[in-house]
């Protein structure tokens, strides 16, 4: 009885870890993020995307790109990655469940390593960027391409946003 | 001896005027005093001012003061209220100035930072791409070459370096 008891109390220690590994959300894994050190969160929700496209002093590019984003959340270091904060990247694979993400490319060197994953649905698309000093997520209706090209547009305009 | 006149009893129960004593025949001195006399007293009275003298002028000038106290406090009232609006009015009108300010300050600072953001994404996007396009160009074997077109008729190709 005692034994069956120890199997049972160490069973549910081990679900319990399991499930604090990979089994968060995207939104809870951003929660735990923005509570690490030397950390800055912005977010941005689909009423904002909404008022920034009916902005009288924008291009109508910027307002196609706003009308097509329901949401944006991202978090960066920024001291670098050398103070002692954590490394954002380990953090954010370690605790989020990514299911029903495909992972499109990971590239990583001696220094950062970054990824990109995609979820597609008839509802939206779902963007990640997981870095070792950022982690971006957007959702909305823009597809891939698009966002590769807004760098290009940028440079173009960027005169215009006073970048 | 002077004769003794009747024009004043006359004139007394009105059987004569002044001007009809005087047209007729002044007959003794008397008479002339009588109508001296008269004369000036008439002239006298004529003279005199008549006092101005009304029963109603108190409280028609009360009334006058009544109406133009109420005036003044109506306008006073009319005035305050009127301030009353326009400070109230200016008041909302910078407040709403500075809120819409406000909004308009975050809402570029907003546009400034979602910039930013796609920006990184794109450029971070575009960097992977290229190395990963650069690392499947540079491990293709030759046989996926297929595309590349190779001109075995190129005019270039039996030119010798040296000879240039």
């Amino acid at each position: 009885m005692k034994t069956k008891l120890i199997v049972l109390v160490l069973l549910i220690i081990s679900a319990t870890a399991f499930a604090q590994n990979g089994e968060k959300t995207i939104d809870s894994t951003f929660e735990l993020l923005k509570a690490q050190k030397d950390i800055s969160y912005f977010e941005v929700t689909g009423e904002m995307f909404k008022m920034l496209s009916e902005t009288k002093e924008t291009t109508d590019e910027f307002k196609d790109y706003m009308r097509k984003l329901t949401g944006m959340k991202m978090v960066r270091m920024y001291n670098g990655h050398d103070n002692g904060a954590p490394d954002i990247y380990k953090l954010f694979m370690q605790n989020t469940n990514l299911k029903g993400f495909s992972r499109l490319m990971t590239s990583e060197t001696s220094t950062r390593k970054i990824s990109f994953y995609q979820k597609k649905s008839k509802a939206g698309n779902e963007y990640l960027l997981v870095q070792s000093s950022a982690v971006i997520y957007i959702t909305g209706t823009i597809d891939l391409k698009s966002i590769s090209e807004f760098e290009q547009v940028m440079n173009i305009a960027g005169s215009a946003f006073d970048m | 001896m002077a004769k003794k006149t009747k024009i004043p009893e006359e004139f007394l129960e009105g059987k004569l005027s002044v001007d009809e004593i005087e047209s007729g025949n002044i007959e003794n001195s008397m008479d002339e005093e009588f109508i001296h006399t008269y004369r000036k007293v008439i002239s006298k009275n004529n003279e005199e001012e008549i006092p101005n003298f009304n029963l109603f002028e108190k409280i028609a000038f009360q009334q006058k003061k009544e109406r133009t106290n109420r005036f003044k406090r109506a306008f006073s009232y009319a005035a305050i209220v009127v301030a009353l609006v326009g400070f109230f009015s200016i008041f909302f009108y910078f407040n709403t100035t500075r809120k819409q300010h406000t909004q308009t300050v975050k809402i570029a600072e907003t546009q400034k930072e979602v910039i930013k953001v796609l920006f990184l994404f794109s450029e971070e996007l575009n960097k992977t791409l290229k190395n990963f396009d650069e690392a499947t160009t540079a491990f293709q074997p030759f046989s996926d070459y297929n595309n590349y077109k190779i001109d075995f008729n190129n005019p270039m190709k039996n030119l010798k370096i040296n000879e240039l």
